[in-house]
């Protein structure tokens, strides 16, 4: 019978040194393993040839490295790859996009979403699990590509502030000197907006920040992301507004552009008052298309008009390009479409 | 996060949750004994109801909201949908019934009765038909509110016509 061993990749520093005296070791052990698990990449206990061996021994009687591959690629014409990963049965995605010098990875922080917004593929299949730390920085570390990373953003499946520990035990790790050393402008999280765990996170991190908006309207955005009954833009904006202030970091929005609903000279005005303030980049986005929804994708005119119209009135906006559309890049289609048609569901 | 159960101007706020075992919160708040000290947060957002004519749907506790607006005196021309697994499980079924009349529809999906349609919620929806001239307002988990969303898009509601509280 085999037993499910606690995971150690993922764990903080903090965590690796009381593993560490669990284990006996000295307090240097827990720096020691770090640097094992996210500097060098270690792929088992005993390639962790500082370590005394009756402590490796120790160490693989008690834990597993938690180290997963993909279990599918998908490659695009234009370099994108969309990498499967499971976890406990189901699956989640990263998407590994290469840009020139930059190369980013976007991530996947819980399986499935219990956001609900109307655009998104991934609220198909409901909230399914929150992913651990572990397992959100094992898209990096099984990553094939992981040494040309250079960017990372947490824009995939889920929500991250709906996941807010393990999102910023992921976090701490990702952008410590001990743990995989990304500077903290190179990793951003992207998120709808939950005000309480936003300010935790603006508290804990540095990393830079993307809202979600798509509709500067409270109506017209409660109708795409049941998220704006709960936590208005409003006070999302005003909280923004007050962070900004004290640390000056990097933030943007995502607008993905839907015809006749929220690409017009009136959504562009409201933008403008209600960003007023803000020092923010606006990333207009081409839906991708998702079966049985209303929404259809505002064509390129419509997007030009919107982003000239945006920065003409001083703000900045660009429109992000499109990658990996034949290998349904949009967070969740892949998973969603070919693998994972939840039972019904007793509701 | 919880929906506000009960009406506006009552002097009292009450909750709907069901208890989950394995939850963090709710086998603590089965516990509570009369006069506990509770601390919760300020309000966070809105649940918009209105006097005129809509369609409520909600399964479980989702019901709460609705619950709220009937308490509040919004509960005119109004038809709800509340789907859940047990007879036992449609909180507040009889006051809804009583002031809904014949608007309020319980669908039972493990337990049958007179009156109660046997089935999932889904499926009462589907065989109706549903008109875009009201809004519709939903409470639930995600995966029944985009199953919902979808079978009101198939039936002509336009997606302006739709409101969703999700169970964050």
């Amino acid at each position: 019978m085999s037993v499910l061993l606690p995971v150690l990749y993922g764990k903080t520093l903090g965590e690796l040194r009381e593993i560490a005296k669990t284990l006996d070791a000295p307090a240097h052990t827990g720096n020691q393993l770090a640097s094992w698990l996210y500097q060098k990449s270690a792929s088992s206990f005993d390639s962790m040839t500082d370590l005394p061996k009756v402590l490796r021994q120790r160490l693989a009687e008690s834990y597993s490295l938690g180290l997963v591959a993909p279990s599918r690629v998908d490659s695009s014409v234009d370099g994108t790859k969309k990498y499967l990963f499971p976890v406990a049965g189901k699956f989640v995605e990263a998407a590994y996009i290469p840009d020139s010098d930059r190369k980013t990875l976007c991530l996947s922080s819980q399986v499935g979403c219990k956001m609900g917004c109307l655009f998104c593929m991934t609220a198909r299949q409901g909230f399914q699990a929150h992913l651990t730390a572990a397992e959100i920085l094992n898209q990096i570390r099984s990553l094939p590509e992981r040494e040309e990373l250079t960017n990372i953003v947490y824009m995939g499946m889920g929500e991250p502030l709906d996941n807010l520990e393990n999102t910023l035990a992921s976090l701490e790790i990702l952008t410590s000197d001990w743990g995989l050393g990304f500077g903290n402008q190179k990793v951003t999280v992207s998120s709808i907006g939950m005000l309480p765990a936003l300010q935790t996170f603006f508290e804990r991190t540095k990393v830079r920040f993307a809202l979600s908006l798509h509709s500067p309207f409270d109506e017209e955005r409660r109708q795409l992301m049941p998220v704006q009954l709960v936590h208005p833009l409003a006070s999302v904006l005003e909280y923004l507004k007050v962070a900004q202030e004290q640390d000056a970091r990097r933030l943007s929005v995502e607008y993905i552009c839907f015809a006749g609903v929220n690409d017009s000279a009136r959504h562009v005005k409201e933008l403008v008052r209600i960003l007023h303030g803000l020092k923010i980049r606006i990333n207009l986005i081409r839906f991708h298309p998702i079966p049985e929804t209303p929404l259809v994708g505002s064509d390129e005119r419509a997007m030009v008009r919107m982003r000239d119209a945006l920065i003409e009135k001083g703000l900045q906006a660009t429109i992000r390009k499109s990658r990996g559309q034949d290998i349904y890049a949009a967070c969740g289609m892949l998973s969603t479409k070919a693998l994972l048609k939840p039972t019904a569901t007793d509701y | 996060m919880y929906s506000l159960a009960t009406g506006s101007g009552q002097g009292e706020a009450g909750i709907l949750f069901n208890r989950v075992e394995a939850g963090e919160l709710t086998p603590s708040m089965a516990e509570l004994e009369p006069g506990a000290t509770v601390w919760v947060s300020e309000p966070f957002g809105s649940f918009p109801g209105s006097a005129g004519p809509a369609v409520w749907i909600a399964t479980g506790t989702g019901v709460a909201p609705f619950l709220s607006m009937v308490l509040s005196g919004l509960g005119a021309g109004k038809t709800l949908i509340h789907g859940a697994r047990t007879l036992d499980s449609f909180y507040g079924q009889d006051l809804l019934a009583e002031h809904l009349g014949t608007g309020y529809v319980r669908c039972c999906t493990t337990e049958a009765a007179p009156g109660v349609f046997s089935g999932r919620l889904t499926r009462y929806l589907e065989a109706q038909p549903w008109t875009a001239d009201r809004p519709y307002l939903l409470c639930g988990s995600a995966p029944m509110i985009v199953d919902v969303r979808e079978i009101l898009f198939r039936k002509g509601v336009p997606f302006r016509s739709i409101l969703a509280e999700v169970f964050f």
